[in-house]
C-alpha cells in the first residue's frame, strides 16, 4: 500500500480529524504536514494488525494531541481566536463553500480534547471498538465520552443560535 | 439525541474537506537526515575502535587494560545509543499519554540507578580502603600512593553516595512539569 492509495481512500477523513484540532490557516497546514510526514515514515512499519483507516487516524489523533499539548505551552491563551488567512489559490472559495462545516468544526474545537477526539471519530462512522483502539480507552469509556461530547456540542450550537 | 440530528451532524462533518499538501520532499529530507546521523555515528565508532587497537601493541598489561576499558566504553555507548533510538522510535507517533508514561518511567529508572550507584560505589570504596594498603605495601612509596588515592576515593564516595540527592534535585523540575501536564490532561478529559 502506497501513500497515494492511503490518501485517496482516507485523505478526507484525515483532513477532518486534523481540522478538529486546529483552525484554518498556517497552523492547520503545519499539523497536516506533520501528520502526513508521520504517516509516510510509519507506512513501511504498517503490519495490517489494524485497518488502514485506524492506522492513519491513530497517527492523526496522536499528532493532533501532541500539537494541542505543545500549543498549551505557548504564552498566548487567545491564539485560537486569531484568524490567519489561507494563502493558497482557491482557498477562499473552498472555505466559503464549506462555511457550515467550518462553523461545525469551530463548535467541535470548543470541546475538551478527550471528548473532541471521540466525537470526531464517531462522526467519521467508526464503531466504538475501533475508536477505543485508536484512542487507547475501553469501548464503555468511549460511549460515556461520546454521550458527554454530543451534549456539550449541542449546547454550544444552541448557545450560538440563541445569540 | 435523535438519529435525524446525528445524521445531520454527520452530513455536515462529511462536507468538511480540504487540500492535503504533498510532503514527500520533506519526508525524504527527514529520512536522509536520520541516515546521515547513523552513518556519522558508525564512522565515529569505527575511528574509536581503530584508535583503541593502539594500546594492544604495547607489552605492558596496564596499557593493554586501558585498551580494554576503551573498548568497553565504546560498546556501552553503542548499546546505549541503540536503546535510546529504539525508545525514540517507539514513541515517535505516540500521544502525550505515552510521552508522560515514558518520562515517568525514565525518572523512576534514574532514581533506581542513583540508589544502585550509591551502594555499589560505597561497597567499592570500603573494599578499596581495606585492599589498597596491601596492594601498595611492596611499592617504593606506598604512603605517597595512598596520599594520592585515598582523597580521590573519598571524592568519588561523596559524589556517588549523594547521587540520589542530586538526581532528585535535578528531576524536581521534570516532576513539576509532569504534574503540570497531568493537570492539563485532566482538564481536557484525556
Amino acid at each position: 500500500m502506497t501513500l497515494d492509495d492511503l490518501l485517496r481512500e482516507h485523505g478526507p477523513a484525515l483532513w477532518r480529524v486534523i481540522a478538529g484540532y486546529t483552525q484554518a490557516g498556517a497552523e492547520r497546514d503545519d499539523l497536516t504536514q506533520d501528520v502526513l510526514v508521520a504517516v509516510w515514515l510509519a507506512l513501511p512499519h504498517f503490519r495490517r494488525e489494524s485497518s488502514a483507516r485506524s492506522f492513519v487516524l491513530r497517527i492523526a489523533h496522536n499528532r493532533g494531541l501532541s500539537h494541542a499539548w505543545r500549543r498549551a505551552r505557548l504564552p498566548s491563551p487567545d491564539a485560537e481566536s486569531v484568524e490567519v488567512a489561507d494563502p493558497r489559490p482557491g482557498a477562499d472559495e473552498h472555505i466559503a463553500t464549506s462555511e457550515r462545516a467550518e462553523q461545525f468544526l469551530r463548535h467541535l474545537r470548543t470541546l475538551p480534547l478527550g471528548q473532541r477526539e471521540v466525537l470526531a471519530l464517531a462522526l467519521e462512522g467508526l464503531p466504538h471498538t475501533e475508536i477505543a483502539e485508536i484512542v487507547g480507552i475501553t469501548a464503555e469509556n468511549v460511549a460515556v465520552r461520546l454521550s458527554r461530547a454530543r451534549e456539550a456540542m449541542r449546547r454550544s450550537i444552541e448557545r450560538e443560535e440563541a445569540a | 439525541m435523535t438519529d435525524v440530528e446525528w445524521k445531520s451532524w454527520q452530513s455536515t462533518w462529511a462536507g468538511a474537506t480540504g487540500p492535503l499538501p504533498d510532503v514527500r520532499a520533506r519526508a525524504q529530507r527527514e529520512v536522509r537526515l536520520h541516515r546521515l546521523a547513523s552513518v556519522v555515528f558508525f564512522l565515529l565508532v569505527a575511528i574509536a575502535v581503530a584508535a583503541s587497537s593502539v594500546p594492544f601493541t604495547d607489552r605492558s598489561s596496564a596499557v593493554r587494560s586501558i585498551g580494554w576499558i576503551f573498548i568497553a566504553f565504546i560498546a556501552a555507548m553503542s548499546i546505549g545509543y541503540f536503546f535510546i533510538r529504539r525508545g525514540i522510535d517507539l514513541t515517535r507517533n505516540g500521544n502525550p499519554r505515552d510521552a508522560l508514561g515514558f518520562l515517568e518511567r525514565r525518572l523512576r529508572f534514574e532514581r533506581a540507578t542513583a540508589h544502585l550507584v550509591r551502594w555499589a560505589y560505597a561497597g567499592l570504596c570500603v573494599a578499596f580502603v581495606f585492599v589498597f594498603p596491601h596492594v601498595v605495601a611492596g611499592h617504593s612509596a606506598p604512603r605517597l600512593e595512598m596520599a594520592i588515592s585515598f582523597p580521590l576515593m573519598f571524592v568519588l564516595f561523596v559524589v556517588t553516595f549523594s547521587a540520589p540527592w542530586w538526581v532528585a534535585r535535578r528531576n524536581r523540575r521534570h516532576e513539576e512539569e509532569i504534574g503540570h501536564w497531568r493537570q492539563w490532561m485532566d482538564e481536557q478529559h484525556l
